[in-house]
């Protein structure tokens, strides 16, 4: 056995226990909980602390693309790839301005759980609930297969184990984490995790840098493949994904997209109060960490230079191979423990959602009177046999492993709930028929768009397109349904 | 000025107008606002 995969085993052993040991610690106050458990089970009774869930916030919103797919496509797009990064701090900044204090306060007034029931309660609708419900069942349920087959690639090419045994062994603890003490227990795993994470991602940078030259010798390294790997920004009709209309799209998917996704929301309704200085610790808390993570574009770019051979043959692999040859032993295997956590806590977050989905979202809305220890016993099953689905899609067929299968999932959700929701949030008149409506055809535009049916577009200016005609759909019909009330009261 | 010079400055303007705004959102508080002049 070679000295790394000693140390990995060592690794993985002392993180399994510690995300156990902390699981079990924190879900106490769910199991203690005698009146609310399922606002205990859902959102912590709403007194987690706020660096928390910033901090849970940040490391959930990164998933294995973070770690691998992303250094990918900068070693192979350059410098033009960075925008993701320039784009997400602002982006998320004003996108938690715009959301988190009205978020927090009306599903409190309407003492909703999750973001389906909060929509269904407030436009009136158990329909639109159940929508939302599933289309989040269908579009995350892509990105935990994808997760899932992260976890079991990632320990079989560190650890040599077999690829079943990984996926049943990554499986079980994410499942444990989940049904021990719902986001008590996930929230605080995901705030360990963000060590190694943060770790890794310093000192695998510092390690690049210096095997680079610095900025100038990555500057120059990167002209000598090619000076397309130099671009700012894309040319127009290049067919690449930052063209100065991929840019403008990308802030829209920051702002209005991606911060609407339910697993993070949960963690702006989980918020102790919206108070501003609170909302202001948790941007501090949750972006701080934005560039730490970010520097794994630069590092993905300085793998081009390094190793472009890797690049061409399994872009995937470039920061693995990165840090295998440029750390010693010990500190490429925490690099195995840094990935494992970036999957981990995307995995706990949306496996949660989706349980809720079951149990609160289209249970409740057929049950209203569900008592609340029913709903998170259902949430807890729902979780297991969503787990077993996931890993059967595994077993019978292992999809390929592509950052673009998370921002698929991730948009597909957000164009069905983003616009009913923020019409919510900051529109009175926004009426059921749009909400409904909306929420529908919102994914069904943005596959149309995404897709190419009519005009060739990258996929951040589908969002911002599938955003602007689900907006105007909303209030056209949200003005002509206050129209023909109108005119029945003057009947009337 | 070199592409990694203009990125990160861009990076560094989105942090501080991103900043900018979060400490004008909370400094105008209107329940901060009631403190101060109670005290």
């Amino acid at each position: 056995m070679t000295p790394l995969a000693k140390w990995c085993i060592l690794f993985l052993v002392l993180y399994v226990t510690t995300l156990l040991a902390v699981g079990i610690y924190n879900s106490r106050k769910t199991r203690l909980a005698r009146e609310n458990q399922d606002e205990q089970y859902f959102l912590g009774g709403r007194k987690i602390p706020v660096f928390v869930l910033a901090i849970s916030f940040t490391t959930a919103s990164l998933s294995a693309g973070g770690f691998m797919g992303d250094p990918a496509m900068s070693a192979t797009m350059g410098w033009s790839y960075f925008w993701i990064i320039v784009t997400a701090t602002p982006g998320q900044i004003l996108g938690t301005l715009i959301l988190l204090r009205r978020i927090r306060e009306y599903s409190a007034d309407l003492s909703s759980l999750t973001i389906p029931e909060f929509l269904g309660k407030h436009y009136q609708s158990s329909a639109l609930r159940i929508i939302a419900a599933v289309a989040m069942l269908g579009f995350y349920l892509f990105i935990l297969v994808g997760q899932f087959k992260g976890i079991a690639t990632l320990i079989e090419s560190y650890i040599g184990l077999p690829f079943n045994v990984c996926l049943f062994g990554g499986a079980a603890l994410i499942l444990l984490l989940v049904i021990l003490g719902g986001i008590n227990s996930t929230a605080w795993a995901d705030f360990i995790q963000a060590i190694p994470m943060i770790t890794i991602c310093v000192v695998l940078f510092i390690a690049s840098m210096k095997a680079v030259g610095g900025f100038s010798g990555l500057e120059e390294g990167m002209g000598a493949i090619s000076p397309k790997l130099l671009e700012v920004v894309n040319p127009a009709g290049s067919g690449e994904m930052f063209t100065l209309s991929g840019v403008i799209g990308s802030y829209v998917y920051w702002i209005a997209l991606f911060v609407c996704q339910p697993y993070l929301c949960a963690k702006f309704m989980a918020v102790p109060d919206a108070s501003r200085k609170n909302i202001g610790k948790f941007i501090l808390f949750s972006q701080a960490l934005m560039p730490v993570f970010g520097s794994l574009f630069i590092v993905g770019m300085c793998g081009a230079v390094l190793y472009p051979d890797v690049v061409a043959e399994n872009p995937d692999s470039i920061a693995i191979a990165m840090a295998s040859n440029l750390l010693p032993s010990v500190l490429a295997a925490l690099m195995m423990i840094a990935i494992l956590s970036a999957i981990v806590t995307t995995a706990t977050s949306i496996l949660l959602t989706l349980g809720q989905a079951v149990g609160n979202d289209i249970y409740r809305a057929i049950k209203p009177n569900a008592p609340a220890a029913s709903v998170v016993k259902l949430t807890r099953i729902s979780s297991i046999i969503i787990a077993c689905i996931v890993i059967a899609f595994n077993l019978v067929s292992t999809p390929d492993f592509l950052s673009i299968f998370i921002y698929m999932g991730a948009n597909g959700v957000g164009s069905c709930i983003a616009v009913p929701l923020l019409f919510a949030l900051y529109w009175k008149k926004a009426s059921k028929e749009g909400a409904i409506f909306t929420s529908v055809a919102g994914p069904v535009i943005y596959l149309l768009v995404n897709q190419q049916t009519f005009y060739p577009l990258n996929m951040w200016i589908s969002c911002t397109i599938s955003i602007a005609i689900t907006c105007i759909c909303m209030i056209l019909i949200s003005k002509a349904v206050d129209k023909k009330k109108s005119s029945e009261r003057v009947c009337a | 000025m070199q592409t990694w010079q203009i990125m990160l400055s861009l990076l560094a303007i989105g942090y501080i107008v991103g900043g900018v705004l979060t400490i004008l959102y909370v400094l105008r508080d209107p329940a901060r606002k009631k403190e101060v002049k109670k005290q």
